[in-house]
């Protein structure tokens, strides 16, 4: 048994036995042999989704250029125990995002940051509030009140609807049953919200 | 706001409601300004998230782990 970074609750991991993903496979194999080529193959079809992931996540891109570099090289180092239970790109997902969070963690004790109020509350409808649907929801906008997100929801926000995994992916990746997936983006959405009409 | 109908909102957006709940939601959201409102917000967030740019890393950080790896 293992335990949940978004969460901290135990979780038990994803379903053995799903099919297996050759091409992932073939590749991940040639990295074992030292192929590095075949890891900068790797590398070009991952880099960028797990940047963007990286990105949203600390709010800040020096830092995730320098985790990027973490990222691969632990990759790179852990790839004999890849499987292909999931599909690799989900794998490199689980990786990224745990990196991120022990950062953002580690980050947080550095520093003594509290947490976002918002933490314990979803956003609440407001009635009678000008709604967003009303106004364009401007791209900066949104990724400034991303940066203010309690990070677990932030995560699986970030894998569903900004990369457009399906729950059951965003689960594997975080560790997380799926319905807790569901609850996060939720939360996740409403807490935006609340943000983002901040500023109006 | 009729916050029991906020999960299945939600799920609405996602596309994964069963065809006798949607039929549900679609029917309350027509007579609820409330509800209708949350739905083209939360609508409006995850479209605006969909459509946020896919950003690229710089090529050092490649050189960066390559030199590590040799």
């Amino acid at each position: 048994m293992t335990t949940s970074k978004v969460t901290g609750q135990p979780v038990s991991r994803p379903p053995a036995g799903s099919p297996a993903r050759a091409e992932d496979m073939a590749l991940v194999e040639r990295c074992r042999r030292g192929d590095l080529a075949a890891f900068d193959e790797l590398y070009r079809a991952h880099a960028g989704k797990l940047f963007s992931v990286a990105c949203r996540m600390l709010g800040n891109q020096t830092d995730a250029e320098d985790l990027l570099q973490e990222i691969f090289l632990t990759a790179h180092r852990k790839l004999d125990g890849f499987r292909g239970e999931s599909a690799l790109g989900t794998w490199l997902y689980r990786l990224a995002t745990n990196h991120c969070l022990d950062y953002l963690r580690s980050r947080t004790a550095r520093t003594n940051q509290l947490n976002d109020p918002l933490d314990d509350e979803p956003g609440h409808f407001q009635a009678g509030k000008s709604g967003l649907a009303e106004q364009t929801v401007a791209k900066m906008d949104l990724e400034r009140a991303l940066a203010r997100l309690p990070e677990g929801c932030r995560a699986a926000f970030v894998l569903h609807d900004v990369q457009g995994l399906e729950h059951r992916e965003v689960a594997q990746a975080l560790g997380i049953a799926e319905g807790t997936s569901k609850s996060q983006v939720h939360k996740a959405r409403q807490r935006l919200r609340a943000l983002l009409l901040e500023r109006h | 706001m009729h916050t029991s109908y906020r999960e299945s909102i939600h799920e609405l957006i996602d596309g994964t409601l069963g065809g006798i709940r949607r039929a549900e939601i679609e029917r309350h959201l027509a007579g609820c300004a409330e509800c209708r409102a949350f739905h083209a917000d939360m609508e409006a967030i995850r479209n605006a998230a969909g459509s946020l740019d896919a950003l690229q890393p710089p090529d050092g950080v490649w050189l960066q782990v390559a030199g590590r790896l040799r």
